[in-house]
């Protein structure tokens, strides 16, 4: 069954679609959580939080709209308003976050870009993972974050450039707060 | 050399890159690239940073939610202790109006002025004087 149908069931009140909905997205969209916020069980708040509130929000999805799009929008909200009140501006680089796996890339290399993208602000490593990792679109991208396409652009470089230079030696001072 | 137009060249090298249509023609963006060697060695970095990513993958992630999300559908939403407040001061304010307006015509309108400043008050500050402070416990 589709998103659509699935939602459509939710609306009229079957309790085990919203279920449905939420078996098929928590994985995605707590990976996507941790990746924002660094810490599984913030995470895990959010991720409840974001599900609630599209819970109480769903006659309002447009039911032509993919429905992990909306979704996606509800849960970064969700995700930065954690951040912020959580004012989790330390980052700690000792944190091991799991965010990527490959079978061939050698765990030293792994690690190193885990270790990188920790040292990204919220925003920079979120960009950087829903482009290099996600594969969405500049447009995609554009959609999921609320911005202008040339914003996305100038944000996804200036991730790139502090994650290379984090790859490169030194981490790049995490920035924030920013959005 | 780096020149005014770089930033904008540097960006549009990215976006075709990356399989995306771009603000700048690709044949001016070449022919920038033979001549500035800061744009050139930005978007071969750029390259290398997406090579060098490419074999890694986003890692599967479990959890249920569920338990805890669906002990928060079964409940009716709490409604805003603002709006309770609120309500509870228009009440109040309506109360003493009425018996007020049975009263002595020279002190009719002292009550409810006293009424509605505490009211405003209450309402602009947002203040519930009876809460307990959990910190001072």
């Amino acid at each position: 069954m589709d998103d659509s149908a699935t939602v459509q069931r939710c609306l009229k009140g079957e309790p085990d679609a919203f279920r449905m909905l939420l078996e098929r997205y928590q994985g995605r969209a707590l990976g996507h959580a941790i990746a924002i916020i660094r810490n599984r069980d913030d995470a895990q708040d959010a991720v409840q939080e974001a599900f609630l509130n599209a819970h109480r929000a769903l006659h309002t999805f447009d039911r032509e709209r993919v429905f992990y799009s909306w979704f996606y929008a509800i849960l970064r909200n969700c995700c930065y308003k954690l951040l912020a009140r959580r004012r989790m501006d330390a980052v700690d680089h000792a944190v091991r976050l799991d965010l990527l796996e490959s079978p061939t890339l050698p765990v030293d290399d792994r690690l190193a870009i885990e270790r990188a993208l920790a040292g990204l602000s919220p925003t920079d490593r979120e960009v950087v993972m829903l482009r290099h990792f996600d594969g969405l679109s500049y447009a995609e991208l554009a959609a999921s974050l609320g911005i202008p396409i040339g914003t996305v652009m100038s944000r996804l470089f200036n991730a790139r450039k502090r994650l290379r230079d984090g790859l490169s030696g030194g981490l790049a001072p995490a920035q924030t707060g920013e959005r | 050399m780096e020149t005014p137009r770089c930033d904008a060249i540097v960006l549009s090298a990215m976006a075709w890159m990356d399989g995306e249509v771009a603000p700048i023609d690709r044949a001016e963006i070449d022919a920038h690239m033979l001549t500035c060697r800061h744009c050139a060695s930005e978007i071969a970095a750029l390259r290398l940073l997406a090579e060098r990513l490419a074999p890694a993958s986003r890692a599967a992630v479990t959890g249920d939610v569920w338990p805890a999300i669906e002990a928060h559908l079964d409940r009716p939403r709490a409604i805003p202790a603002g709006l309770v407040l609120t309500a509870a001061a228009v009440f109040l304010l309506a109360w003493r109006a009425l018996e007020a307006a049975a009263m002595d015509p020279l002190t009719w309108w002292t009550r409810p002025v006293t009424v509605g400043v505490a009211a405003l008050l209450f309402l602009c500050l947002r203040v519930n004087p009876f809460r307990v402070e959990p910190r001072l416990v």
